[in-house]
């Protein structure tokens, strides 16, 4: 029995029969259970000539209205109803969670946008019986086993015996697997020109869509196997840079697998075997190809250059990391632009020297290099910030000048200021981005 | 509206009782025994004194009968007496039964059996689609031994009268055996007629499900039937099953009396049919010929005259094939006379006819699909003018809208037309409304639109609604034209005929109705199905109308006739879309079991049926060569079957399949028949039609 016959006896109080004999509640509740059969059997003809596998509350509405009974109104909605529980000590009532509406909020709330017109698109389900494989159709089913052939992803062997398992469902045709291996072959080769030629294939090529997601993967797991190879981290990067410029990819959706990647690049504390080694033009490229990232997907995903910035940030203030993070750091934020220079470095840049100095005042020719490439890293970050501020009358290099500047940069790097050939230029875009920030701050 | 929920009320209030009545077996001792006990004693007394008089124990009826101080009713007991002849008593009832199912007032009432049965029959019709089959086929074994006994009781007109009234309910699947015990008249004929005494001396075995029972013994209990419960007990020897019982199991072996031929439903499908092609009318014929002549003769490139040519040839032979099968004028189905638009339609139909494509199972059609966005589960159905030009919704919110496929302007006319201004074709065009939107609503309805239809030459669109009546809209002028109004319930399905000028509506009141554009009464109601009429089509020659319904059958009704000429039973859920092949032998019929069954019109006899769809069927369509058959179904997928290999393996399996057992074994795997399968993306397919050029159009509405 779907109705106990507590819940005829509890109705029945509610209603005013305060008791109800024990046959009649027991008839009622047979007979209850009998008329929703033949409801919900009268309602699911609706749903069916509705077209429709689910059956709703209007289905219910237009089948007692069909009985000649009176509909329930006041449950007619698009959305599904949510049941509520509530707990008693008997058993658990369940109720349709009904929300009250403010009804003066609701005359003052603009009327609601007007729902999308029916529209129809039309496209071939099948030509000649072979279902074209275009966006409108879904992807193909492995006849033979009648599963989707997706669930047995394709594994794609690399050389070196690293296994990627692409993590995006995918069938991939026998041209484009073969295409892949080439691909990643030749950019392990020795040869220069092999290289460009694969990197120049990624950039140009049309068909390669379906490859993005596997690309992708090849960057993570390059990178993340090769943290100390100088050589293969460029090519990781340079085959980032390739998919991203090739105009026929939507690289979009891949977006957030790839910064990792680069970030990783970016700020990561030893890119190479030896210090001497040039990484930090893979940091540059790395910083370069964010601000790209951030510049074109900004529009569709704000909170993205805040997040980089956010994680750029931590990385320049917390002492603890190296000062190769800290470079990676510095250039991905000058990277970002002016704006971030302004407000997230230039505050900063005072304290921060002085760690600095502290670092340099260590007797390691190591530190003296990392700490040189810091103060240029620096020292580029207040050039693009006077860049931005062009219109800007270049200040006299005077003593009283560099005190001021020595306020906001500290001494050092105040001296390097003074030593090159735009320094009035930074000057005058210190001085008037530190007044404004003082201005507002009073 | 005569109120069928009241009905229902009065007649299943006994279902409650039924949970605690008897359940296994026939089960009516033990229940009702509680509802006798409390009869009054002298009721007793009078059966048992009658018991003993019947028997001539003569001094025990005295010593009862001053016990019991019944003196005086000696009249009643007469009565009594004469109403129910003692050797029926000695005969055929045990004692107990007699006693226990003694209801004196259904006793002197000549009149019970028709009453009772009239109540039972009307409650099977109220009660649930879940147990409709096998309380009707409970009814029937009923209904014959009441027939008889008021042949025993010497009632023979009450008797004729009954049979008169009732007998239609069953004839189709026992209408030999009815059109013998019609016969009977005297109580010596029934006792000396051979099918009469198989069915006095044999049980009649019936299936039914525990509810089924239960809902039945308590309804004859409550209303205190006991004439009828009477001969449940005697001669009904009921199976319990469980789950349901498929109405295929008519034909099990424990089914109807053992030894005696059940089937006579093949015999009822044995009726004769004429499924030819409609003669091609003399005046379009000549037209067409003549119209063709002149395109040959006006040709001015040599490529143009060959086409020309080409086609005259074509028409030769179409003319050819048609006359070997054509019915004869006569036979056909009465239309008005042709104009111009028949003539234009047979030219187009000819140079498509030359354009077509041929399918079979090397060769599958391309499928276009119409996808339609944003409707927000309130489009229930889809249709597609032939030519392709137009597309049609019907949605729940009671309008339909229509779409221009070719992306051309729908132009109706401005309010302001006056016919006076009017006298050229250019007047007509500057009528028209200046608008550029390529899709148009119709408003009229006042309740969902269950079906819509547009006619052969895409000038109509029918549609039918739950506001219970069909309207007619104008596709030159966009508006509604006819509102048709006779049935009682909402309106599933509409089809308008091959040839245009009729079409067919099929209702929730279980009829399916036949209308002519120019009248606002029905021409025809074809009553019969036991539920609602879910999807109607027209045979390719307009003679017959095929139903599928939610009572799990397919039936094909004559046009002219009104009446049912086949009964195509087998399915196991509600049937929702039927299809004809283009040549009219082969019908096609699925639905809710998601089994598509494939049918021989002319023998009754189903060919095959597919399985491999996971969810409700939608939509069928045959090619134009009749070699293919498409199903468009909810579970997102178009299927394409062969239908020869289909028609090829039955005849191979010969007759001596079981029927009921093919449903059980095929329904795990997929049919050998299965081409081709095509999956949308997340979009339960609607419809699927064939053109004149065997291109498949499928329509559907995407769902998230």
């Amino acid at each position: 029995m779907i109705y106990s016959k507590s819940t005829i006896k509890n109705i029945s109080e509610s209603v005013g029969i305060p008791r109800l004999k024990d046959e009649i509640t027991t008839a009622m509740a047979q007979d209850v259970e009998y008329r929703l059969h033949e409801i919900i059997d009268e309602a699911m003809k609706f749903m069916r000539h509705s077209k429709r596998t689910k059956l709703t509350v209007s289905d219910i509405n237009s089948a007692l209205r069909v009985r000649n009974v009176e509909p329930i109104y006041g449950f007619e909605t698009g959305r599904p109803m949510k049941f509520q529980k509530a707990p008693t000590a008997l058993e658990d009532v369940y109720y349709v969670d009904d929300e009250q509406i403010d009804l003066d909020k609701l005359l003052d709330e603009p009327l609601p946008s007007v729902p999308l017109d029916v529209v129809y698109t039309a496209h071939w389900l099948a030509i000649e019986g072979v279902q074209p494989r275009i966006q409108q159709n879904p992807i193909p089913i492995d006849e033979d086993s009648g599963e989707p052939a997706a669930k047995k992803p394709v594994r794609v062997q690399r050389q070196d015996g690293v296994e990627t398992i692409p993590l995006v469902k995918h069938v991939l045709s026998k041209e484009l697997q073969l295409y892949y291996e080439c691909i990643t072959d030749s950019l392990q080769s020795s040869d220069p020109i092999v290289r460009s030629t694969a990197l120049e294939s990624i950039s140009v090529d049309a068909g390669i869509h379906q490859l993005v997601t596997y690309f992708v993967q090849y960057i993570a797991v390059t990178v993340k196997n090769n943290l100390h190879n100088l050589e293969m981290l460029k090519m990781a990067m340079a085959v980032a840079r390739a998919i991203r410029r090739n105009p026929n990819l939507f690289i979009e959706p891949y977006m957030h697998q790839l910064i990792p990647s680069l970030l990783t690049c970016l700020v990561s504390k030893r890119l190479c075997e030896d210090y001497t080694e040039d990484h930090w033009s893979l940091r540059d490229g790395a910083a370069e190809q964010i601000a790209e990232i951030c510049q074109q997907f900004g529009q569709s995903y704000h909170t993205l250059q805040t997040r980089i910035a956010r994680t750029l940030l931590r990385a320049f203030l917390d002492p603890t990391k190296p000062l190769t993070t800290h470079y990676g750091a510095i250039v991905g934020l000058t990277k970002l632009g002016a704006n971030m220079v302004k407000v997230l470095v230039l505050p900063n840049i005072k304290a921060y020297m002085c760690l600095l100095d502290v670092e340099l005042e260590k007797d390691s020719p190591q530190l003296a290099s990392d700490g040189a490439h810091c103060r240029n890293a620096l020292l580029e970050a207040l050039r693009v910030l006077s860049r931005d501020l062009e219109d800007l009358e270049p200040l006299s290099i005077n003593s009283i000048q560099r005190n001021r500047l020595a306020d906001v940069v500290g001494d050092t790097l105040a001296g390097l200021v003074f030593s090159e050939k735009d320094g009035g230029k930074i000057m005058a875009a210190v001085a008037a981005v530190s007044k404004a920030t003082k201005d507002q701050s009073q | 509206m005569s109120g069928k929920g009241t009905d229902a009320a009065e007649d299943t209030g006994g279902t409650g009782s039924a949970a605690n009545g008897g359940a296994s077996g026939i089960g009516a001792g033990s229940s009702s025994s509680n509802n006798k006990t409390q009869a009054p004693p002298k009721q007793v007394e009078k059966i048992v004194l009658q018991y003993l008089k019947s028997k001539g124990y003569k001094d025990a009826e005295q010593a009862l009968r001053e016990d019991a101080m019944l003196e005086g009713n000696d009249s009643t007991l007469g009565d009594l007496a004469s109403a129910f002849p003692a050797s029926e008593i000695g005969a055929d009832a045990s004692v107990p039964n007699w006693i226990l199912f003694y209801n004196e007032a259904e006793q002197g009432n000549p009149d019970a059996y028709r009453q009772s049965y009239r109540e039972l029959r009307r409650w099977i019709d109220s009660s649930l689609d879940a147990y409709k089959h096998e309380l009707y086929a409970a009814s029937y074994p009923i209904f014959v031994h009441s027939y008889l006994d008021l042949h025993t009781r010497g009632l023979h007109e009450k008797a004729a009268e009954f049979m008169e009234l009732y007998s239609g309910d069953h004839t189709e699947h026992h209408g030999q055996d009815i059109g013998v015990l019609k016969t009977l008249t005297t109580k010596a004929h029934v006792e000396e007629n051979e099918l009469a005494k198989v069915y006095r001396e044999n049980k009649y075995g019936v299936r039914m499900t525990r509810v089924g029972l239960e809902l039945l013994l308590s309804f004859l209990q409550d209303h205190e039937f006991t004439l009828l419960m009477r001969a449940v007990n005697q001669h009904l020897n009921i199976r319990t099953v469980d789950g349901a019982v498929p109405i295929s199991s008519q034909r099990e072996a424990d089914v109807g009396i053992t030894g005696h031929t059940q089937n006579q439903l093949d015999e009822f499908n044995r009726q004769e049919v004429m499924l030819g092609s409609v003669p091609l009318d003399s005046y379009v014929r000549d037209e067409v010929e003549r119209t063709l002549q002149d395109e040959a003769g006006r040709a001015d490139t040599e490529a143009a005259r060959t086409e020309a040519s080409a086609l005259l040839e074509t028409f030769s032979r179409v003319k050819q094939e048609a006359a070997a099968s054509a019915l004869s004028s006569r036979d056909a189905v009465p239309l008005p006379p042709a104009r111009g638009p028949e003539v234009e339609q047979q030219i187009a139909d000819l140079k498509a006819l030359r354009k077509r494509v041929a399918l079979g199972p090397a060769a599958l059609p391309s499928v276009c699909m119409y996808t339609l966005h944003n409707t927000d589960n309130t489009l229930n159905c889809t249709t597609v003018s032939e030519d392709l030009s137009l597309l049609a919704g019907g949605f729940s919110e009671s309008y339909i809208k229509l779409w221009s496929l070719t992306r051309t302007p729908l132009r109706g006319f401005q309010s302001t037309i006056a016919s006076s201004t009017i006298s050229s074709e250019e007047d007509v065009e500057t009528a028209r409304e200046r608008t550029t939107e390529d899709s148009r609503r119709l408003v009229g309805h006042s309740g969902a639109v269950f079906g819509v239809d547009i006619s052969f030459d895409s000038k109509y669109l029918i549609s039918g609604s739950e506001d219970r009546t069909a309207r007619l809209w104008s596709l030159d002028t966009f508006t509604n034209v006819v509102c048709y109004k006779g049935h009682n319930y909402p309106i599933w399905d509409v089809a308008f005929a091959p040839q245009g000028f009729y079409f067919a509506t099929a209702s929730h009141d279980r009829t399916a109705r036949l209308w002519s554009c120019d009248h606002i009464y029905a021409l025809r109601i074809f009553a019969g199905h036991l539920s609602d009429v879910n999807c109607v089509r027209f045979h390719p020659n307009s003679k017959y109308v095929v139903t599928g319904s939610s009572d799990k059958s397919v039936r094909l009704w004559d046009v002219q006739r009104g009446s049912c000429v086949r009964v195509f039973t087998g399915h196991t859920g509600s049937v929702d879309t039927v299809a004809i092949s283009p040549d009219g032998r082969i019908m096609a019929s699925a639905g809710e079991d998601q089994t598509v069954a494939v049918w021989d019109l002319g023998s009754g006899r189903r060919m095959e049926s597919l399985t491999a769809h996971t969810g409700p069927v939608y939509s069928l369509a045959f090619s134009q060569e009749g070699t293919l058959l498409l199903s468009a179904s909810a579970d997102e997928t178009v299927r394409a079957w062969d239908v020869k290999r289909a028609a090829a393996k039955s005849a191979e399996e010969g007759k001596k399949r079981d029927a009921a057992g093919i449903w059980k074994s095929k329904r795990v795997a997929e049919s050998e028949a299965l081409l081709r399968t095509w999956r949308t993306k997340s979009t339960p397919v609607y419809s699927v039609m064939m053109t004149k050029r065997n291109l498949a159009v499928a329509t559907g509405a995407f769902a998230l």
